[in-house]
């Protein structure tokens, strides 16, 4: 079973150890595998997927291994993520359990995730996003710290240099013994982007070809753990993530803005404290944390320059129990303060969440899990709907690892603070968006002597009222959001994998497509010919794969995304053209008493396919990335 | 680079279609060659292929907006004589996108001047065939341009602090009138240029409730006029007063008034009042007669402009549609106006009889702003 944890995709349905996070002294008091989450469809990127996109941001990896459609504007621009065909605020990011969504714009950017100071990434599909937060109406993406306890010293460098003057550095230490632990991590980037892209703006039959420019980034961030086991029950830890983020924002190809006209600017600061204590067959978990943000937009031509600093206190507790073999229950309590000081408000304005969560998982017997969790929330001192959640997983077949799930949910998505007082425009009477989600699968695993194979299907169904969309009022002086929408959205998720061990050589192979359909429900007038259309941006198919051959210590990677049209308008009308993707990558590995080098080189775009994800908005052809990385450990 | 790939994606149908569409085009335009034919061996004397295929009288062009940072602006032509409407004509022609939020269009001489906002640019095309003339460049953030002299063109800026004087054969600008702040919607009466200063976004030590008055002579700043907050559109009436129609701002900071400028004077002459500080008055326009005037405030109202106040009913009801743009046919005084539904798809164009009767609708560009007729 191990073998297949290995493998590059996912794995859907994975069933979770509890408190695999802690050391070994604290997990043998949990003698019983509980699946937290069964019933639910929960992606666990694995560790080699991890290792591939190494120096990359998640926006990267979430687009070329997993069914999440990224609208990204291109490398190092805002790359937002779309699950289910809902749209980018109803998409919950968690870092090591606290809600990192700006709560501003609602949502998170992708590109300022550098893939480097993540250990894990869990994407939550649907309904299981309760598991996390409400708000995921489309899901939720969990990254994750780990502390490794068996660690003494380690140290890493990795530089990479890329086209378009791509030049990332990485570097960490981890230090401590098994009651001690320190990790940190530093990351320094910049390019200057300056890809060329035939401009189609200029002609459609002979695109001249331009480079782009004013595309340029740069990002400098640390990251630093520190663990400490408190006694024998206790382990008390600390985390700081610190990130500078300046961006030019290239205009699309059809504006010819002055040079350097629009500039961005993203520094954030976040600290976490956290103590677990263990007793029994009992955890009690308490979190506290300070996230500041400061964003500056600048735009020339307009003759803005605006500030906006978040600062958010967020506190929880929890508390997890086995009753029994059979019976597991937690309960959690969350308490959130966010401040806002914009000079796009006219005032500055304060958001209070508070919610109460309890669930239990059963195993009714061998074959049949249930899962239940309720989470009432108060958001400025009103009561929100109760978001109720229900899974069920069964195993169909004695003998074969074959199961079917099915879950069901309530959930909501408060407006967020830019929806209610972005000056001008900003709506205060706006009502929460409600929804109900279903989903069912199958999930069959298999394995034969060095044959691992796994494939499964969801359906999934969700019903979102009062989708908040912003438009002019009734005027024309301004644009406001108003609650104008019924989305219904529907699909398919199937996936394949398999793993083959021959020799000296691991295979594996991933597949994967979804299909989705995400319709707008409620015509504004009888004139709405955006009734029953597909939501813009939402392509309704999608496909990756990922072939990897490791031997000896080579390794080959091929991965492969296909992305359907998207609609720009909502009449459908218009569209953006699909796109496939293709990406090779090579890697050596050298060993050296206990250190080890690692050379990779990455072609992407191999075919240098001329698209964009946002109309006019180019993104390069065939590019390449070289790096290496030094790793010292004992 | 390689830029020839093979589209994993695309069905095998797809090319069976495109295999037929083809055959019919084929089809068509044998049958088009042979028509020709025909007629150029008859004997009613010369046909005419190089017509325009924009002539005065034809139709009316409508610019579409699009949305803001997406390019997706378009030019339509709506035919009289068909109630047909050609959507994309620009594209068609030219075979690239006309750019990022087209806010008005001119017909001068021989060619349309198509003003893109965002662009930064004007588009010059010829009103043979909407093909492509020149492109100008060199405005921060233009919104409107206007014929001040046989070969002078002033364009007006949102963002940028100047007027650019342009020169209507040579297609270079020649110069700028600074004004220190954003321009809008320009008129001539008098010999003079009167230019209204509508926002403040990007010059907030300035109250915006100003017209300027240029002589386009001199290019010379002679005068300003104070009126009321966002002075949104103008229009000359038949005695060469000057209509001014203002919002009251858009958080409704003042009551929205209509004011008369003599051109004389250069004062104001006449102030009416709306009766409500939430409403937004725009898109005053007039008809061939110079008369009537004509706006939109949620309804579609029409006075005299004799009257002493604002009419308390529109003629035409906003029950079905919510009004984006206006125009009135100079021909026959039929009401053209448009509703973008949602801003995101293909907006309406509306038809009324001149007693606000409605006629029929038709399917142009996303957000269809301006109406300009040939």
């Amino acid at each position: 079973m191990l073998f297949c944890f290995g493998l590059i995709l996912p794995f859907i349905g994975q069933s979770q150890m509890i408190f695999d996070t802690l050391d070994l002294v604290v997990v043998e008091i949990m003698s019983q595998k509980i699946e937290k989450t069964a019933g639910f469809t929960v992606v666990q990127v694995d560790s080699s997927t991890r290792a591939d996109y190494l120096t990359q941001n998640l926006a990267e990896l979430i687009s070329s291994t997993t069914p999440v459609f990224v609208k990204s504007y291109g490398q190092g621009s805002l790359a937002t993520t779309s699950f289910r065909g809902v749209s980018a605020t109803h998409t919950q990011v968690l870092w090591n359990g606290v809600n990192i969504n700006s709560p501003m714009p609602g949502q998170s950017d992708f590109s300022q995730i550098p893939v480097y100071f993540v250990d894990q990434v869990k994407l939550y599909f649907g309904a299981a996003s309760i598991f996390q937060t409400s708000g995921g109406l489309g899901g939720s993406i969990s990254i994750e710290n780990k502390v490794p306890w068996n660690n003494l010293l380690n140290i890493e460098l990795l530089q990479e240099a890329a086209s378009f003057e791509t030049y990332r550095t990485f570097a960490g230490v981890k230090v401590g013994n098994s009651r001690f632990q320190s990790s940190t991590r530093v990351l320094f980037a910049s390019a200057e982007n300056n890809f060329e892209f035939l401009n189609i703006a200029v002609s459609r039959e002979n695109p001249p070809v331009q480079f782009r420019k004013d595309a340029s980034f740069l990002q400098n961030g640390i990251l630093q753990e520190l663990a400490l086991k408190a006694g024998k029950r206790g382990i008390l830890s600390a985390k700081i993530w610190a990130q500078e983020n300046h961006r030019e924002i290239p205009p699309n190809i059809l504006v010819n803005a002055p040079e350097g006209n629009e500039n961005l600017t993203e520094n954030f600061m976040r600290g976490l404290i956290s103590f677990d204590y263990f007793a029994g067959q009992s955890v009690i978990s308490a979190q506290s944390g300070i996230l500041y943000n400061f964003l500056n937009y600048q735009n020339k031509t307009s003759l803005t320059d605006a500030d906006n600093t978040v600062v958010s206190s967020v506190n929880s507790i929890k508390s997890e129990n086995q009753i029994s073999d059979k019976l597991f229950i937690n309960a959690g309590l969350n308490f959130s303060h966010h401040q806002v000081n914009s000079e796009n408000y006219i005032e500055n304005k304060i958001r209070d969440e508070g919610s109460l969560s309890a669930g239990l998982n059963y195993h009714v017997n061998d074959r049949v899990f249930l899962n239940l969790l309720v989470r009432q929330e108060i958001i400025d001192g009103r009561l929100t709907p109760a978001t109720p959640s229900f899974g069920i997983k069964y195993k169909i077949l004695k003998a074969e690892d074959f199961t079917f799930k099915f879950n069901f949910a309530r959930n909501f998505h408060a407006p967020t603070l830019n929806d209610l007082y972005w000056f001008p425009g900003g709506n205060a009477n706006l009502q929460n968006e409600t929804g109900y989600s279903s989903e069912t699968g199958f999930i069959w695993k298999k394995q034969i002597e060095n044959l691992c194979f796994e494939t499964s299907l969801t359906g999934f169904y969700s019903d979102i009222q009062n989708w908040i969309m912003w438009q002019p009022d009734s005027v024309n002086s301004f644009w406001t959001p108003l609650n104008l929408k019924n989305v219904i959205s529907t699909g398919i998720e199937a996936g394949v994998k398999v793993s083959l061990k021959t020799g000296k050589a691991n295979w594996s192979y991933t597949f994967g497509y979804a299909f989705t359909s995400a319709e707008n429900k409620k015509p504004l007038s009888e004139n709405d010919q955006a009734d029953g259309k597909q939501l813009i941006y939402v392509p309704k198919n999608t496909v990756n794969q990922n072939l990897k051959l490791s031997y000896k210590n080579f390794s080959l990677g091929y991965s492969m995304n296909y992305t359907g049209k998207r609609f720009t308008t909502s009449d459908n009308s218009r569209y953006m053209p699909a796109f496939t993707l293709h990406d090779l990558r090579f890697g050596k590995l050298v060993f050296i008493g206990k250190s080890v080098f690692e050379v990779n080189f990455s072609i992407f775009n191999l075919t240098g396919k001329n698209y964009q994800v946002i109309a006019w908005q180019p993104m390069p052809g065939r590019n390449y990335s070289f790096s290496v990385r030094y790793n010292f450990g004992k | 680079m390689i830029y020839r790939t093979k589209n994993i994606g695309k069905p095998k149908l797809g090319n069976y279609l495109n295999f037929r569409c083809l055959l019919r085009f084929s089809m068509i335009s044998i049958f088009v060659v042979l028509i020709i034919s025909c007629n150029k061996s008859d004997d009613f004397g010369e046909v005419n292929t190089g017509g325009s295929k924009y002539k005065a009288g034809d139709g009316v062009f409508v610019v579409n907006e699009g949305n803001y940072g997406q390019g997706n602006g378009s030019i339509s032509f709506f035919r009289f004589d068909s109630a047909k409407i050609e959507n994309d004509i620009f594209y068609q022609a030219n075979n690239r996108p006309l750019g990022d939020v087209p806010v008005s269009m001119e017909i001068i001489g021989e060619n349309a001047w198509v003003v893109v906002n965002n662009s930064a640019k004007i588009e010059v095309v010829s009103l043979k065939d909407f093909s492509s003339v020149a492109t100008i460049q060199g405005f921060v953030s233009p919104r409107f341009i206007l014929q001040v002299s046989e070969n002078k063109a002033y364009i007006s800026d949102l963002y940028g602090d100047e007027i650019s004087v342009l020169d209507t054969r040579t297609y270079l600008i020649e110069g700028k009138i600074n004004l220190g702040r954003s321009t809008e919607q320009m008129v001539i009466a008098n010999g003079l240029v009167f230019v209204a200063f509508w926002s403040n976004y990007a010059f907030p030590d300035f109250e915006n409730n100003k017209i300027f008055v240029i002589n386009p002579a001199t290019d010379q700043i002679v005068d300003s006029v104070v009126v009321g907050k966002e002075p949104n559109s103008l229009v000359v009436d038949k005695n060469g007063n000057i209509w001014v129609l203002c919002s009251g701002g858009y958080l409704n900071e003042e009551i929205p008034t209509l004011n008369q400028i003599n051109p004389e004077s250069l004062g104001v002459s006449k102030t009416l009042y709306f009766s409500d500080i939430q409403s937004s008055p725009t898109a005053l326009c007039t008809n061939r007669t110079s008369d009537t005037l004509y706006f939109i405030n949620n309804g579609i109202f029409k006075m005299a402009i004799f009257e002493n106040s604002i009419p308390s009913q529109p003629l035409i009801a906003n029950s079905d549609y919510l009004f984006y743009g206006l125009a009135v046919n100079p021909e026959n005084s039929e009401i053209y106006t448009s509703d973008a539904i949602d801003y995101q798809q293909n907006g309406l164009v509306l038809r009324y009889k001149p007693d606000g009767t409605f006629i029929s609708s038709c399917r142009a560009g996303i957000i269809p702003g301006r109406f300009v007729f040939i």
